[in-house]
């Protein structure tokens, strides 16, 4: 009898896992639909099929947007009624927020709008919810859409303390001052949101607005310069230097896309293009170019700003959605359609803002007939940004001689660390050793990664590491943030620009290394020798560090093989002092590799108990795979002499292990 | 949908008063992309009575931080900790449900926090506890990653204020709607 009660439990267990694998198999396959009234059958009937199942909540609100999007105002709002029943009532304010925002934005269903957005707000009263601000915002938004003007102002102001330079809060309070007859009040706001990027239907506004309030030309041109360098110098006013430049720099292309003063615009965005040098960041670089190009378009030089914008194309990245719109409109402009519709493509691999979307998608329907080739075009730019061949420097040597040290903190499981991983590997196809040396050092952020030694972490926190994905090069320019596959080629080009700047570096020391492999282990012979380019003589340390060329494992990221896996830092995280008053210096060391096995084994044994082992992580039981061993025909050395001061690195070299016995 | 769950909890001790219906809690540590305030139950506990907390966390927009049983083995939980204190017994602990969310980065969804989330905190002050004023040192330890980058654990200290007293009529409670609703 007992048997009987035990094999029907066992089945009524099989049979529930069975069917929870079986709902989540059918939420799977019904979300992935793409045509939007099969997706909702589906989910309809999912939602029917399991009425148990814990993806009712997720299946009712993807209900909600598909019977919103087809102005089924009743089905929505029973789908959004039945997805908010789910959840428990104090899970339940940020979704009211949603919701409500995303019925007034589509002007269906206000009442239960406002009746959403009002708790929500009284939720986050309760909280003292940061996101108390922008509830109010959603609030004010739907008062506004009922035709509650006043009351849309009055919580406005109250939603925008503290957000005064947020260009939703603006954008919606310049709504609410024009429909309540504040017009001028309502043009100073909007140029405000316009000077700190609202989008591109405010900029229509500024000038409709504009064209209202002083219908002859001359005193409208009056009232938008009054307007435009008031708001200009409430940014510019209290910055000196480097700052002011960059302000001055964005004030540019904000005054010139309104047409404003363009000589004064020219002159500040040239002034911070000629501000920039070898060590300025990336980010610095595509902005102010991007910022000149829009006044030189404004001013008809569109061809100069054409120039300017494809010299940067691919150091810009697939989030910078104003560099994408800009380039795509100077191409709209001079009538060349294709690489336009190419422009607006490239600005929505990484993100969908509707300001790109909505262009791409008139120009599109009018050059192919129909917009029904985008997501398939997606896809494949997609694809491209993921898997993409590298090329290759085409030499063997820097001009100068200078050895590249490229240095990538990452993690297996790192998500937005997929991008950086591939653009290293890129990197390694792309660059002989003898041009550039790579180590990647591979830490527990945010998961456990096998690869992880307590060298790496301290090598991390010796950089400073704010985070994962970081990439140094040279230990001077250091490179934070990745994302997913997608944008792996912008984070190959990015890297190749810091790449590109230490290329005519000279070499401070000449570093020779021999590596022989015995039966269980490596002999490295280091040999330094300071020249005439070197800096300053003291303080310098040498890193030795045994790499394995690849390492096979997938953590949750996806990523199936690792190069240049820091093993071992021979010399410890802190390296070797090496003293370049002398002559020379020259050193051995030998590593035996089942003692770098064992530390590998003891870590991956027991990971909780070693110092790159955070505290406070859940229960951890195995990993994904087993990278214990070394691969000892896959192993290598890089070295290299860096500055403890400056973090310069001298120089570097690379020495792959030989697979045979003997010397190298 | 996930339940709450309890976790009873033997090992810390606590001292606790509060002033305010918002409690100010003074944190000592970086607060690196969220922010921490408490509420209390009470604004003041006797000796051998009960009083919950909750810790409102709310996290910047476009960051998440894991859940308190991450569903990715060895991913850092957001946890909240307590120094050991002479007097009060920690008798439990509420961490909210998660939610999915399918990353970019991600083939299996992640059980994350986003937005605002509330954790509480249900104590017991001993009967032999002395009245005055007390400060409780709490930590909550987390990790926050972005859609571009994934940042180290990390925790923000902050102290919870608490006044033991000796009357019950210098005991009102405070923000019992909010803990009512929470505890439906």
């Amino acid at each position: 009898m007992k048997h009987v009660s035990l094999v029907i439990l066992a089945a009524l267990l099989v049979f529930n896992v069975s069917e929870a694998q079986q709902d989540s198999a059918a939420f799977r396959a019904a979300t992935a639909i793409q045509n939007p009234d099969e997706k909702l059958k589906a989910l309809e009937e999912l939602v029917k099929q399991y009425p148990e199942s814990k993806l009712k909540g997720r299946s009712y609100d993807q209900l909600f947007t598909l019977h919103k999007d087809k102005g089924n105002e009743q089905s929505a709002l029973d789908a959004a009624h039945k997805y908010l029943e789910t959840l428990p009532p104090d899970s339940r304010m940020s979704p009211y927020n949603r919701i409500a925002w995303a019925l007034a934005e589509k002007g269906m269903g206000l009442d239960s709008a406002l009746a959403y957005a009002t708790r929500a707000e009284e939720l986050a009263k309760q909280l003292n919810s940061r996101q108390l601000s922008g509830i109010r915002d959603t609030r004010a938004y739907t008062f506004y859409r009922l035709g509650r003007h006043a009351e849309a102002e009055e919580l406005q102001r109250i939603a925008i303390k503290g957000n005064e330079d947020d260009q939703e809060f603006l954008t919606h309070l310049a709504l609410f001052e024009y429909a309540n007859g504040k017009r001028r009040e309502a043009l100073s706001t909007v140029a405000r949101a316009l000077f700190v990027d609202a989008g591109i239907e405010y900029r229509g506004k500024f000038l409709q607005w504009s064209e209202e309030e002083e219908p002859d030309q001359a005193k409208r041109d009056e009232l938008k310069k009054s307007i435009i360098t008031s708001v200009v110098r409430s940014f510019t006013d209290t910055l000196q230097g480097a700052k002011l430049i960059a302000m001055r720099s964005r004030a540019a292309a904000f005054m010139a896309d309104l047409g404003v003063d363009v000589k004064t615009a020219r002159q500040w965005a040239t002034e911070a293009n000629g501000s920039l040098n070898e060590s300025s960041p990336v980010e610095d670089v595509v902005n102010f170019k991007q910022r000149l190009a829009t006044v030189l378009a404004a001013d008809n030089d569109e061809q100069e700003a054409l120039e300017i914008l494809v010299s940067i194309r691919e150091l810009a990245s697939p989030y910078e959605s104003k560099y994408w719109l800009t380039l795509g409109t100077i191409y709209e402009n001079t009538s060349n359609t294709e690489k336009a519709i190419g422009a607006y493509l490239d600005g929505l691999i990484a993100l969908n803002p509707p300001e790109i979307r909505s262009k791409l998608e008139p120009l599109y329907a009018k050059e192919y007939g129909s917009t029904d080739g985008i997501a398939a075009t997606l896809d494949s730019l997609k694809k491209e940004g993921a898997e993409f061949h590298a090329g290759h420097y085409g030499k063997q040597t820097t001009p100068t001689g200078k050895v590249i040290l490229a240095e990538l903190f990452t993690g297996a499981d790192c998500g937005p660390c997929a991008s950086s991983d591939i653009a290293f590997d890129a990197l390694s196809e792309y660059y002989p050793r003898s041009v550039l040396a790579i180590v990647e050092y591979h830490v527990h952020v945010p998961g456990p990664d096998p690869m992880t030694t307590n060298e790496s972490w301290e090598r991390y926190n010796w950089y400073s590491g704010d985070g994962t994905p970081t990439a140094v090069f040279e230990g001077r320019e250091s490179l934070l943030g990745g994302g997913p596959k997608v944008v792996a080629k912008n984070r190959f080009s990015v890297y190749q620009y810091a790449i590109r700047k230490f290329e005519s570096a000279k070499p401070q020391v000449d570093i020779s290394l021999t590596v022989k492999h015995g039966a269980d282990d490596v002999t490295i012979g280091v040999s330094i020798a300071p020249n005439e380019n070197l800096v300053a003589s003291t303080n310098h340390v040498l890193h030795i560090a045994l790499v394995e060329k690849s390492v096979e494992y997938t953590g949750s990221n996806g990523i199936p093989k690792h190069i240049f896996a820091v093993r071992k830092l021979i010399e410890g995280a802190g390296g070797v002092p090496v003293p370049l008053d002398k002559k020379n210096v020259t050193l051995s060391r030998t590593i035996n590799l089942p003692e770098v096995e064992k530390s590998i084994q003891d870590l991956m044994n027991n990971p909780s108990t070693q110092p790159s082992w955070q505290k406070n992580r859940g229960p951890f039981t195995s990993w994904r795979g087993q990278p214990k061993n070394l691969s000892r025909s896959n192993l290598a050395v890089v070295a290299w002499v860096q500055n403890l001061d400056t973090k310069e690195v001298l120089q570097a070299t690379y020495q792959d292990v030989p697979a045979e016995l003997g010397q190298r | 949908m996930k339940t709450m769950f309890t976790i009873p909890m033997v090992v810390l001790l606590l001292w606790t008063s509060s002033y305010a219906q918002i409690t100010d809690t003074q944190p000592r540590g970086v607060e690196d992309k969220l922010t921490v305030k408490l509420l209390l139950s009470k604004d003041g506990v006797l000796p051998g009575t009960e009083c919950r907390a909750m810790l409102i966390v709310s996290i910047d927009e476009g960051w998440h931080i894991n859940s308190y049983i991450p569903n990715v083995e060895g991913f850092i939980a957001t946890s909240v900790e307590m120094e050991r204190t002479e007097g009060v017994e920690l008798v439990s602990m509420k961490y909210p449900p998660a939610f999915e969310q399918a990353l970019d980065f991600s083939e299996t969804p992640l059980e994350v926090y986003e937005g605002t989330i509330k954790i509480m905190l249900h104590f017991k002050v001993a009967l032999d506890a002395s009245p005055g004023k007390h400060t409780i040192p709490l930590e909550l330890r987390y990790q926050a990653c972005s859609n571009e980058v994934c940042l180290a654990p990390t925790a923000v200290q902050f102290d919870l204020p608490l006044t033991v007293v000796d009357k019950l009529e210098d005991v009102s409670l405070i923000n019992q709607e909010l803990f009512d609703e929470n505890e439906r």
